[in-house]
């Protein structure tokens, strides 16, 4: 199928990264990402699900292989924020150091964090936070927004009505998402496309086309149990 | 009291107060950016890099504050390069730096006989000694630098903040990056002449985590911590005239009080 480019996004191409010669991180990695597009990426640690993010971006120089973006509006929110939170630092300053002046009080409602405005960045639990920069996000209005693990610092109930927000971000300001998880349930019910990453991509498809193909069930179990990577299937 | 408004008509200590007064203001302001950053041990590299710039000039007759100032800048610019490489840790990346240099202006300095002399006031500082023409270098900084630290205050507290974050809002972040580091070289080769190699690292360190332990935004602890610094310098100048101490440790042990008393008053 020939891709629209008016919809196209983002074109990653035959994408290798590596720390250390002859140990590549990222190895020959290609898909693309197409407007309004919901995309889980799924993976063990050190599968290189950041890395990926993070070559995306421009913060990692690739060995070999293309990023090619379609958009320059492209936000991501990093799995660990380097801030130093010993400074005085409350959401409503983030906000504006970080969002879109005059813009972002209504997307801080949209997450439910109108109240936190005079709080302090240090005094926010890891949902809350992620809730913050999500809010931040929107107000810049993405074509693509990159969340790195947004919920490893959230509860299971926290967990659920998170993934429902990103569901409605995707809705409401078609933002295309490229989204980091270790919950396959959950990735399951929300992506349009899931992307297996173990230093190269194992699988790539919907949902459904994800369930039936063997090297998915090989992953990830039948029942979809969260998953040990055996890696013993050939590339 | 009445012994520091004597002082006043002497123009070697209004001089005293005026440059004093700049570095203190600017650095104590660029110290939240550096403090943010994690990288105070880049002022120590720095005043080190300084130190081997003073050996060279004397080495070579070079102008001190001149080779001083082309030092520092080098040695930033040389220290950026390698941090981009992301070949070392940061910390040790400028402590070799930091070694290095301090290691090759002991060996410079040994070939002269009368080098100790010469030396001290580099090592501590002689803010009375300073000149009309340190003056107006301090003028002229306080106009650049300043203009530079106001316009473009809001890029660097974004990329000093956070790097990740600041990545998709500041377009060619590697200038800024840089940019910030030339400043911070300037003032720390001119803060070398006024409290010392041993001491300038405390300008850009204390300052800052005073303001932070007392603000309550991050532009209140901007605001805190440049007030503190002209404080401290001025509290530093007056207190070193009148029980005759060495000026530019009165100056930094000012300035540790203050932190004291913020560490204090937070418990």
């Amino acid at each position: 199928m020939v891709l629209d480019p008016i919809c196209m996004l983002l074109e990653v191409k035959n994408l290798s990264v590596e720390f250390e010669k002859g140990s590549k991180v990222l190895d020959d990695v290609s898909f693309d990402v197409k407007k309004g597009e919901m995309i889980s990426l799924i993976g063990l640690n050190g599968a290189g699900k950041t890395v990926l993010l993070k070559t995306i971006v421009g913060l990692i120089k690739p060995v070999s292989g293309t990023v090619k973006k379609h958009t320059e509006n492209i936000f991501y929110i990093p799995q660990k924020i380097d801030l130093d939170t010993s400074f005085p630092l409350n959401v409503e300053e983030l906000c504006e150091l970080f969002g879109a002046k005059g813009n972002y009080k209504k997307y801080l409602v949209s997450v439910g964090m109108e109240d936190f405005l005079h709080a302090s960045v240090s005094d926010l639990s890891g949902g809350e936070y992620q809730k913050v920069l999500i809010a931040i996000a929107l107000s810049r209005k993405p074509d693509l927004l990159l969340l790195d693990e947004p919920v490893s610092g959230i509860d299971v109930v926290g967990e659920k009505s998170f993934y429902s927000l990103v569901s409605d971000i995707k809705k409401e300001y078609e933002a295309a998402i490229i989204l980091v998880s270790h919950n396959i349930h959950l990735v399951m019910n929300n992506a349009d496309k899931v992307l297996c990453l173990h230093n190269h991509l194992c699988c790539v498809g919907s949902p459904q086309d994800m369930k039936g193909r063997e090297q998915f069930k090989e992953i990830f179990g039948e029942h979809l149990q969260p998953y040990i990577h055996h890696h013993d299937h050939v590339h | 009291m009445t012994m520091f408004i004597e002082y006043l008509q002497y123009p070697f200590f209004v001089r005293a107060l005026f440059v004093g007064g700049v570095i203190g203001l600017i650095l104590s302001w660029m110290s939240g950016y550096v403090v943010m950053r994690r990288e105070v041990v880049l002022t120590h590299a720095l005043s080190h890099i300084g130190l081997f710039g003073i050996a060279l000039a004397i080495l070579l007759s070079y102008p001190i504050t001149l080779t001083l100032l082309v030092a520092c800048l080098a040695g930033a610019y040389l220290i950026s390069g390698l941090q981009s490489k992301r070949l070392f840790n940061n910390d040790s990346l400028l402590e070799i730096f930091a070694q290095l240099s301090l290691a090759l202006a002991i060996v410079i300095i040994a070939f002269f006989p009368g080098y100790r002399i010469n030396l001290e006031q580099f090592l501590f500082g002689d803010i009375l000694g300073i000149s009309r023409m340190d003056v107006w270098v301090s003028l002229a900084l306080l106009l650049v630098v300043g203009s530079v630290i106001i316009f473009f205050h809001r890029i660097f507290l974004r990329i000093s903040l956070s790097d990740l974050l600041s990545h998709a809002l500041v377009k060619r972040k590697k200038f800024w990056n840089a940019v910030l580091m030339i400043l911070l070289a300037l003032m720390i080769a001119l803060a070398i002449r006024i409290v010392g190699v041993l001491l300038v690292a405390a300008f850009v360190t204390i300052p800052s985590n005073t303001a932070k332990l007392l603000a309550k935004s991050i532009r209140g602890s901007f605001i805190l911590s440049a007030c503190l610094g002209v404080l401290a310098t001025f509290a530093g100048l007056w207190l070193s005239v009148i029980f005759d101490l060495p000026t530019g440790a009165t100056i930094v042990l000012v300035m540790g009080v203050f932190w004291l008393g913020a560490v204090i008053f937070r418990r």
